[in-house]
């Protein structure tokens, strides 16, 4: 299994949206980042948790394939 | 919105009881209609609570928990709907936490269309005064 990494982007959580904003601008905990296309307003810890739970479904995802991969390989 | 009361209902629950999204329910029924009535002081009927769960499944913040329980029978809330109520709670007590000078300066850019519409037709105004000499 090699090391495979992920990009998930953050979402709007009311449109689904990508979230855009000025790339030299830091986000931190607690701050409220508007989406561009519905004006709401997201919570960036939110937005963290929801990007993480997909994350972590992506993983598991190539993980559960990779193994399922190896084993067909090794009862050739 | 009657969508974000459902939402918060759920997780005032979860916050009042420590638990986790995973393990709140909710049914859509004559009791949850009561009690988030009561809660907000508000007037909503089921089958206006039913179409704010069909937003929220649709939007993918409720999902149904288990099978069999009906359309509305059994609905957990996902993390996107803690994440979207949470948003929503935030920007709420943003809005509600601005000083006068804050308020009024979001009146104007909130309403600077209508504002230059007066502007141009004041102008307007005054020019024709002008032409006409009165």
């Amino acid at each position: 299994m090699e090391d495979k990494s992920f990009s998930i982007s953050l979402k709007c959580l009311f449109c689904d949206c990508p979230l855009e904003g000025e790339t030299d601008e830091e986000f931190k905990s607690g701050d409220l980042l508007k989406c561009q296309e519905c004006s709401e307003l997201n919570d960036y810890d939110a937005l963290i948790d929801v990007a993480s739970d997909e994350g972590k479904e992506l993983a598991t995802d190539y993980a559960k394939s990779e193994i399922e991969k190896m084993l067909k390989k090794a009862f050739k | 919105m009657p969508e974000f009361k459902l939402l918060d209902n759920v997780i005032d629950y979860m916050e009042s009881t420590g638990s986790t999204y995973k393990l709140v329910t909710l049914a859509i029924d004559e009791k949850l209609v009561s009690e988030i009535n009561n809660q907000n002081k508000t007037s909503y009927t089921l089958s206006e609570l039913e179409k704010a769960a069909d937003k929220c499944l649709a939007h993918e913040w409720l999902t149904h928990a288990t099978m069999g329980g009906g359309k509305y029978g059994s609905l957990r809330i996902t993390p996107k709907g803690v994440g979207a109520a949470r948003s929503k709670r935030k920007a709420e007590e943003l809005k509600a936490s601005r000083t006068w000078l804050k308020k009024s300066s979001d009146y104007i850019e909130d309403h600077k269309g209508i504002l230059i519409f007066f502007g141009a037709c004041i102008a307007l105004a005054t020019f024709i005064l002008k032409v006409t000499g009165e």
